[in-house]
């Protein structure tokens, strides 16, 4: 199977930085979600990794190879994203033949039948198709070409609510029919959540959170009660934020490995996070001020 | 030649061929309208009428085909060494072509129509080489610095240029029009200048060279980086 890795990777615009260090490896067939606001830099990775724009620093290799100006490594990859580099005159016939030109073993028959139940006749032209048909058009051509890494950015941009789960089934059919890498970038994370099996979430120009969905999963709590027993009980524990607080009630969010035996107060509420709350929680800007109350009632507390 | 190359060449010529066709077309369309059934005098109007014309697809060229050739490049996972030089093969091998057509057709006019048309004809020929030749220049630094640089960089020289030539040419006609006029030996003159591949040669080297010394001017001046 193909890996991908990412190592140290910065992007700079101007004084701007965008990404600083990021490292990642792809080492196992899977589909993994990349999460991120808006503007932290997700499709700007996608970009790089495609070698559609250079990095400031850092390396992307796949199986080894460098993918700077390496037509084979490039090969092996497929990026889908808001642009559409087709021609309005270019008929979606033509652009099938053409991703099967360079890619080869273009699966036509699926994606035949994917192009009916998407609503997409094979002999239109891309000008006169609409947004969520174009967008549905670069989700077929995704699903059906022959590469081994599929990077998916913003798959389901103007997709109604029919064509969004008709993807995400598609998306399943296509991973356990051919096991490959896939990469999703999406902001609707509570729709893609059961679908992915690895999370990255990228925030303030790094990676916050690389690993199976099953262990962050495991290690996102909501703590909710008192104020003050919440504070002090979760002062033990790695909190990542304050959620609501309302009158003497408080509220926080966990990330940590928790003791299986641990005993949760009475008072108290500790209850699993979804991949949406836990998301925005770690994502919210107001997590670097508590943890830095955080350290500092801590090391009040140890004196 | 992978196959990313050779659909990328097959995908340019037929892409440039197309546009060429269309200025071509415009160019012969505006020439019948303008009713030369005198070439002799309006050679003038019809060089700077192909160089508008010319100017004008090569513009909307420089609008699309790069950056056109350069999101299918990374669509289909194609390096940029490839994407340069099938960028800058294709379009030499239809300026070579217009070329070699147009001097085939210079000396079938000069045989058969008499030296204007054959100028007139050389001249179609060696501004749309040129025209090309300004397109590999400009896909070049597409692909260097980015797509909209571009109409900036090498959009504007071209402007520039096609504004001298135009102003030259108004200054020929004006000549032609004034009692400044000039002595049959002169004309002889100027028409075996204008019907000399070697003068049109050096024309178009210096052409270049000016486009050239240009895009390296504007790109220092807007300070670009390479991506």
């Amino acid at each position: 199977m193909t890996t991908m890795h990412i190592n140290s990777l910065s992007k700079r615009f101007g004084r701007t930085t965008i990404l600083k260090d990021i490292n990642l490896k792809f080492d196992s067939n899977g589909i993994y979600g990349l999460f991120g606001r808006n503007g932290v830099g997700k499709s700007t990775l996608l970009n790089m990794i495609v070698d559609g724009i250079r990095p400031t620093d850092g390396t992307i290799e796949v199986d080894g190879q460098n993918v700077k100006d390496n037509g084979q490594a490039l090969t092996k990859l497929w990026l889908m994203n808001a642009s559409m580099p087709f021609g309005k005159w270019t008929s979606v016939t033509t652009i099938m033949k053409w991703v099967d030109a360079v890619y080869g073993d273009f699966d036509f028959a699926n994606a035949k039948r994917m192009l009916q139940e998407f609503g997409v006749k094979e002999n239109a032209h891309v000008g006169r198709l609409s947004t969520g048909q174009q967008t549905s058009l670069k989700l077929v051509l995704a699903l059906n070409v022959n590469a081994t890494i599929i990077m998916l950015d913003e798959p389901v941009l103007g997709l109604d609510a029919n064509h969004r789960e008709l993807f995400y089934s598609e998306l399943l059919r296509t991973y356990s029919e051919k096991p490959r890498i896939f990469i999703v970038a999406t902001h609707l994370i509570d729709e893609i959540a059961h679908l992915v099996n690895h999370v990255i979430i990228i925030d303030q120009q790094h990676v916050v959170i690389d690993d199976a969905t099953d262990t962050v999963l495991q290690q996102a709590y909501q703590l909710s009660g008192p104020q003050e027993q919440v504070t002090a009980f979760g002062r033990h524990f790695k909190v990542i934020n304050h959620s609501a607080r309302m009158g003497k009630l408080g509220q926080v969010i966990i990330y940590d490995q928790l003791p299986t035996d641990l005993k949760v107060p009475a008072d108290l509420t500790l209850n699993h996070l979804d991949l949406q709350s836990l998301f925005i929680a770690m994502t919210s800007p107001d997590m670097g001020q508590i943890a830095s109350a955080q350290s500092t009632k801590e090391a009040h507390h140890h004196e | 030649m992978s196959k990313g190359a050779k659909f990328l060449i097959k995908y340019r010529l037929i892409a440039n061929g197309i546009a060429l066709g269309i200025g071509v077309g415009i160019y012969l369309l505006l020439t019948l309208l303008f009713n030369i059934g005198d070439l002799a005098n309006v050679w003038p109007a019809i060089l700077s009428g192909s160089i508008g014309v010319a100017t004008v697809v090569g513009l909307v060229m420089l609008f699309v085909l790069p950056r056109r050739s350069f999101n299918l490049a990374v669509q289909f996972g194609i390096d940029r060494n490839t994407l340069w030089w099938t960028d800058i093969l294709t379009p030499v091998c239809w300026s070579l072509l217009i070329t070699i057509l147009g001097l085939l057709f210079q000396q079938f006019a000069t045989n058969n129509l008499g030296h204007n048309q054959g100028s007139f004809w050389i001249g179609m020929a060696i501004i749309l080489s040129l025209f090309f030749t300004t397109q590999v220049l400009a896909d070049i630094v597409a692909l260097v610095h980015g797509f909209w640089k571009v109409v900036v960089i090498v959009g504007l020289p071209s402007l520039l240029m096609s504004i001298l030539i135009w102003i030259l040419t108004c200054i020929a006609q004006w000549m032609s029009k004034t009692n400044w006029t000039l002595s049959q030996h002169q004309i002889n003159q100027i028409e075996h200048l204008l019907t000399s591949p070697g003068i049109w040669t050096v024309v178009l080297i210096v052409c270049i060279a000016i486009m050239i010394l240009l895009t390296w001017v504007f790109t220092k001046m807007i300070r670009l980086q390479r991506d």
